[in-house]
């Protein structure tokens, strides 16, 4: 047999390889296609998967790939060393352990009513992009010089609640309640949600349709319901308008449905972005006044990001309406 | 686009069929080419197009200009109106805004009132990268280190070739051009090797740099004052782990794919954290950079040819402007500062070590040396991850902050730091056991071996990978 080449071998390597493994890893590849930009690409990535499903299950082979993922997902489960330990200035106590998610869940109106939270304040910050840079940080930062303040945040880029099949928020609201035990939570969600919705039953709703709002009201409702049961007081953080008017306008329909949904429980503080960042013409714009009058940059170039001192009104203006709820003291230095 | 995703790599056999077809008719294959490069490109941002295409355009003729001009004085006009458009446009992009902020501040502390032009400028990703081989293509034609290439294709792919479009390595024109001649190279040479960079560069982008990333380092400096000194401790370390693994991925991808291509790229990274000293850190760190810096900065400061003064000086004005490139922001100056007095240091070390006698003192020298310099490296990364000068010093504090409280730390991190220093160590002997192992085995294994390799690397990546860090760049 003559021998084959090294650029034919190189071709047939990675050709091959380019179908062992979305056929190995199809359930992972077909969340992965969904979101692929290019229709023909994403169609032909989507066959493949689901046939690779059919041959799966028609080998038998169906159950092997399902303990291999849950194996791989329980040794990605890293275990931790060292217990919370909190400095006492900061913070006496650790909240009351009374947020078992195992409780039953009680109708909204039965549920106890917080209007004022007590000390210490253990926060939870949550959500996409928005909590990973920029906003999350800095109201982290601005939180801890408060007494009897403790603050976790989980922020992840290009996650929301339109694909849980892509990224389970709900799920892991869940463990990181487990985890924290918090009782105030800041949410932040959407951005990347202006898209088709994908159930976990892989269902598929169209964006643009009223069905989707529904849909993706009770997935903002299902988060609620996990932090309100767990008797967490919630601050949903509104979207900001951004500079393209077709992302604003599906940012302004998001923010509907939060506030619509917060307004349902009384644990929930709809917090507004979109008018903090308007200039004086109620318009969008990339700069905004500070406080000597001097222009400041608040958008990055992405025209929805908020740049420093955009996070600056944002946090400042959060922490005002927070103390209405909760008596943020600063830390006295000795 | 990015290179570790099913997409890129789609695409990329799509371009190896076609680049190896078409090399038997050398004009077709190079306007392929060139097309291939410009989609890779335009998949980023349509707009970048037209900032590649300038920059080609204009260097394309300023380095002919150059080289009909006959006075010596001409050649040096031309040539110094070359390099200040492309550092202009260079500036333009990308340090706008931090020229604008530091005038205004220097204007107000000095009484003066100014509000320059608001600019929202989106940098086109890898302009740092084409603008240095740009600047090099016409210094080395004024040095007739090169003729000016006659063929415009052929520049355009140089300038653009998209495996290296996005963050290097930095080749020279004199290196890349003459493999796009007669079709190029008929053969792949050492197809094992390209393939070990391409799955070591997975394993380090998707597992290391990326579990890393998103479990330590991207929290802790985001806000290190929430955090406790063994994590912040540990992130400063995993930053130097992430930063490596994140950046060598890059280049052994985009070495190990313009490999499989036909292309011979230099090499970009060689273990650079088992540096003796910092000279010796940046013969191994960002090769093609660090030899950039070195004809085009240092050499024409005077080098070391002007006494012991003039030498150290050139060394900081050429790790000013390492850190300048590196990023606007007065914590990436700094930290090429400090790089710069580091390499003061181990110029000074060099006479040191010629005083010592035995193999012995050398040796044990060579190892503190070593270590010194491995812990003043991963040191100075806090300037250079930090969003700026306070951050960094609120994570150098937050070191020190003995009230700090204690928080669980994932033992996979552990795990991970330390396996990395491993590959540090052994990174080429696992490479050259994986070429060995392939090379004796039939085309089917390889084929499996190839794809339980990646799989292994996607069951252990997280669900969401960060971007590369050195595109921002």
């Amino acid at each position: 047999m003559e021998k084959i080449s090294n650029p034919l071998k190189s071709v047939i390597i990675i050709f091959l390889v380019l179908l062992i493994v979305p056929f190995y890893e199809s359930k992972r590849m077909e969340v992965l296609s969904v979101g692929m930009e290019n229709p023909v690409l994403r169609n032909l990535a989507l066959s493949f998967t689901s046939a690779s499903e059919k041959i799966k299950l028609t080998l038998g082979l169906a159950g092997f790939f399902q303990q291999d993922d849950n194996f791989w997902q329980a040794f990605k489960e890293s275990p931790q060393i060292f217990e919370y330990s909190v400095k006492t200035k900061q913070l006496s106590s650790l909240p009351p352990s009374n947020n078992s998610l195992s409780q039953p869940s009680l109708p909204t109106s039965t549920l106890p009513q917080i209007s004022k939270i007590e000390p210490p304040y253990n926060f939870l910050l949550a959500g996409d992009s928005f909590i990973l840079e920029g906003f999350g940080p800095a109201l982290e930062k601005e939180l801890i010089l408060y007494k009897d303040t403790m603050v976790h945040r989980k922020g992840l880029y290009s996650t929301g609640l339109s694909r849980p099949d892509y990224f389970n928020w709900n799920e892991e609201i869940k463990k990181l309640v487990d985890l924290y035990n918090p009782n105030v939570a800041v949410v932040v969600f959407g951005l990347n949600d202006a898209q088709d919705q994908r159930t976990l039953d892989k269902k598929i709703i169209h964006y643009g349709t009223e069905e989707w709002n529904i849909e993706y009201g009770k997935r903002v409702d299902e988060i609620l319901d996990i932090l309100t049961e767990n008797k967490i007081s919630v601050y949903w953080i509104g979207l900001p308008n951004a500079r393209s008017q077709s992302f604003s306008d599906k940012m302004a329909k998001l923010d509907l449905i939060f506030k619509a949904e917060c307004q349902k429980y009384s644990d929930c503080v709809y917090f507004s972005t979109w008018e903090l960042l308007l200039d004086s013409n109620g318009k969008y714009s990339d700069f905004l006044p500070d406080e000597t009058g001097k222009m400041q940059p608040v958008r990055r170039t992405d025209g929805i990001h908020p740049k420093a001192y955009g996070t600056e009104i944002l946090v400042r203006a959060l922490i005002n309406k927070m103390k209405e709820k909760i008596e943020l003291q600063p830390i006295e230095t000795e | 686009m990015l290179f570790p995703t099913f997409t890129f790599f789609a695409f990329f056999v799509f371009i190896l069929i076609l680049n190896w077809s078409l090399k038997q008719k050398p004009l077709l294959w190079r306007i392929f080419l060139l097309i291939s490069s410009y989609f890779f490109y335009a998949t980023w941002n349509v707009r970048f197009l037209s900032v590649i295409f300038i920059i080609s355009l204009f260097n394309f003729y300023s380095a002919f200009l150059i080289d009909k001009s006959f006075q010596e004085k001409r050649k040096k006009i031309f040539l110094a109106i070359s390099i200040v458009v492309n550092v202009l446009i260079l500036g333009f992009f990308k340090y706008y805004g931090f020229f604008r902020e530091s005038a205004e501040i220097l204007l107000n502390k000095l009484g003066f009132s100014s509000n320059f032009l608001f600019l929202n400028i989106i940098l086109p990703v890898g302009l740092s990268f084409y603008i240095l081989r740009a600047i090099s293509y016409n210094i080395d034609v004024y040095r007739k280190k090169i003729l000016p290439e006659k063929s415009w294709l052929d520049f355009f792919i140089y300038i653009s070739f998209f495996p290296q479009l996005l963050a290097g390595p930095i080749m020279r024109a004199g290196e890349f051009l003459p493999q796009l001649k007669n079709g190029g190279s008929k053969a792949i040479e050492n197809i094992n090797e390209n393939f070990a960079l391409i799955l070591g560069g997975l394993f380090k982008k998707i597992v290391i740099a990326s579990y890393l990333t998103v479990n330590l380092v991207d929290d802790v400096f985001a806000v290190p004052q929430n955090h406790s000194q063994l994590a912040v401790l540990l992130a400063i370390y995993a930053y130097a782990i992430v930063i490596y693994c994140d950046f060598s991925a890059y280049s052994d991808i985009a070495i190990g794919a313009a490999g499989l291509m036909g292309f011979k790229s230099p090499l970009n990274f060689n273990a650079p954290y088992l540096a003796i000293d910092f000279r010796d850190f940046w013969r191994r760190w960002h090769i093609t950079f660090s030899k950039w810096l070195r004809d085009y900065v240092y050499i024409p400061l005077g080098g070391n040819r002007k006494g012991k003064l003039r030498t150290y000086f050139n060394v900081l004005i050429t790790m000013f402007v390492s850190g300048l490139w590196h990023g606007a922001g007065i914590n990436f100056i700094f930290w090429g500062i400090l790089h710069g007095f580091g390499l003061i240091v181990g110029h000074l070390r060099e006479k040191y070590l010629q005083q010592l006698s035995t193999n012995f003192s050398r040796t044990l020298e060579k190892i503190f040396s070593g270590f010194i310099t491995f812990n003043l490296v991963c040191f100075f990364w806090v300037f250079f991850r930090a969003e700026n000068m306070a951050s960094a010093f609120d994570i150098i504090k937050q070191l020190f902050n003995w009230q700090a409280n204690i928080e669980p730390i994932a033992v996979y991190t552990l795990y991970f730091i330390i396996f990395s220093f491993l590959i540090f160590a052994f990174g080429k002997k696992i490479q050259s056991l994986f070429v060995n192992l392939q090379s004796k085995l039939p085309l089917p294994l390889q084929v499996l071996v190839v794809s339980f390799l990646v799989i292994i690397v996607v069951k252990l990546g997280p669900d969401i990978i960060p971007p590369f860090i050195y595109f921002k760049f």
